[in-house]
């Protein structure tokens, strides 16, 4: 028990600190949209997550002035886990599955995720606070580790 | 001895610099690239920064550029030192005095619209979009500055602006205004007041406006989960959305109950809106696409619920999106209103 609050303290204390600072999470991979497409999928794998679908949002794009048509977003989760917060928390349904962006910016890629820490003022026990500020650090490192497997 | 000397002259470029490229790399290179080469962010070429006295470049950093996409840093001196250092390679950093320029700002403002209005814009707004993007062609290199920014006007120096103004900025768009259009010392000085007339006390960094307002809108529907879909689908295709086959919320993550069929999505997207806030931002599509979800509990009351997307729209420090973010959520809250009359 005490360990468990002597982590979320540590937790809230630095989770406060960055959302004070960077509202979105944010890499940048030195490695073209595909590469980092394949990364990001072991990197998810590799956390435990599974990939749900992926939404194309590169329709048309390349035919209304933009250079890269390359432009996608991963919805990935884990079942039981989030199965279990939504149905004590309706109103985290808008929000899960949890996504990636991904987009192609010349020779490199952008991978941005909104802070799943967003996510707290809708969840009410330590226990619960926990499953998100561990989705915000399972967040963190994804983007952190896809990055680094191209530097 | 001499050697030893020697060393000490080829190794401190590089003593100066470190430290400077890792705050680099953990802060700016998302927006403004590997090497500087601009992005999201403008481009931090090193003949560009040579026009920025520290002054300005700690100021900008400290303030950032309220609602135009960069943040405001909260770095140590000593970080912004070594930062700076990095970003200048080497190269002298200007020195300006701070004496206010003295001018005819009405003068000013006539010059304004003959020679930059056309780029900076009519109200001193600068170009749409971020900084300088891959992702799409647009008609500029880079996107304009906005003068009348507050964090502009409070990091520049009058001097500096003047100085851009007559002698322009290597490797940019910015011309030098002296050369090309001959510019008098009073024209330029016209210029600066008018462009300082902008200025404004720095606000206090307000609890953003969204803040009081709910993550989520949760509305009772009257109907049951098969109606209320529909209903929802047909509102969202009234709405100028084109509508997605619809997914049951952890479809495609391997779990097996029955009760999944009870938590349905409603995807829909509206293409040209969705350019339209990429181009302004290409970020923007973490919260791509727009979604309903309709839960039916074990009561069998039908619920929707929908994310209130200005929370997540004032992530971006984009004034514009905000704007028209706003419409947009109107137009969404509505859809969902009629779908659960």
């Amino acid at each position: 028990m005490v360990v468990r609050v002597i982590a979320l303290c540590v937790l809230m204390v630095t989770s406060s600190v960055f959302a004070a600072h960077s509202e979105l999470l944010i890499e940048r991979v030195n490695a073209k949209f595909s590469y980092t497409w394949l990364a990001l999928d072991k990197t998810l794998k590799a956390h435990k997550y599974k990939a749900a679908y992926l939404q194309r949002c590169d329709f048309a794009l390349n035919e209304r002035h933009y250079k890269s048509d390359k432009y996608r977003i991963l919805f990935f989760g884990k079942y039981d886990e989030m199965k279990r917060m939504t149905n004590k928390y309706p109103e985290l349904a808008p929000f899960i599955p949890l996504k990636i962006t991904v987009m192609e910016e010349g020779a490199h890629s952008l991978i941005i995720a909104t802070p799943p820490i967003t996510l707290l003022p809708l969840v009410k026990t330590d226990e619960d606070r926990m499953t998100i500020f561990r989705w915000n650090e399972d967040m963190k490192s994804i983007l952190d580790q896809v990055r680094s497997q191209y530097q | 001895m001499k050697s030893k000397k020697l060393l000490i002259v080829l190794l401190l470029p590089w003593l100066s610099f470190a430290g400077g490229q890792e705050i680099y790399s953990e802060n700016c290179e998302k927006c403004h690239g590997f090497s500087q080469q601009g992005s999201l962010g403008l481009p931090l070429y090193r003949s560009t920064i040579a026009n920025h006295s520290d002054d300005y470049l700690k100021k900008t950093i400290k303030y950032g550029r309220p609602g135009r996409i960069m943040p405001s840093f909260n770095l140590s001196n000593a970080q912004m030192t070594k930062l700076i250092r990095f970003l200048r390679a080497g190269v002298k950093a200007p020195q300006y005095s701070q004496a206010v320029i003295a001018g005819d700002a009405n003068a000013g403002k006539y010059t304004y619209e003959q020679y930059c209005q056309r780029c900076h814009g009519a109200q001193l707004e600068g170009g749409e979009g971020t900084g300088k993007n891959f992702s799409w062609q647009k008609d500029r290199e880079v996107s304009p500055p906005a003068l009348a920014n507050q964090g502009f006007l409070h990091a520049a120096e009058d001097q500096m602006i003047k100085r851009i103004i007559m002698k322009g900025i290597k490797d940019t768009e910015m011309m030098s205004f002296e050369k090309e259009f001959n510019f008098t010392d009073k024209m330029a000085n016209d210029l600066v007041a008018y462009i300082r007339s902008h200025e404004k006390p720095m606000e206090q960094k307000l609890e953003p406006s969204a803040a009081k307002e709910p993550l989520v809108f949760v509305y009772e529907s009257a109907n049951d989960l098969g109606t209320t879909v529909d209903r929802l689908r047909d509102s969202a295709a009234a709405y100028n959305f084109r509508v997605y086959p619809s997914r049951t919320l952890f479809e495609g993550l391997g779990g097996i109950a029955g009760d999944d069929e009870k938590q349905v999505v409603i995807r829909f997207c509206n293409f040209k809106n969705m350019q339209k806030f990429l181009k302004l931002d290409p970020r923007l599509g973490v919260i791509l696409p727009c979604r309903v979800t309709a839960i039916e509990d074990e009561s069998g009351q039908v619920k929707v619920y929908l994310e209130n997307y200005m929370h997540a729209v004032e992530r971006f420090n984009n004034e514009q999106i905000s704007i028209d973010a706003q419409e947009l959520i109107n137009n969404m809250k509505e859809m969902v209103e009629e779908a659960v009359w």
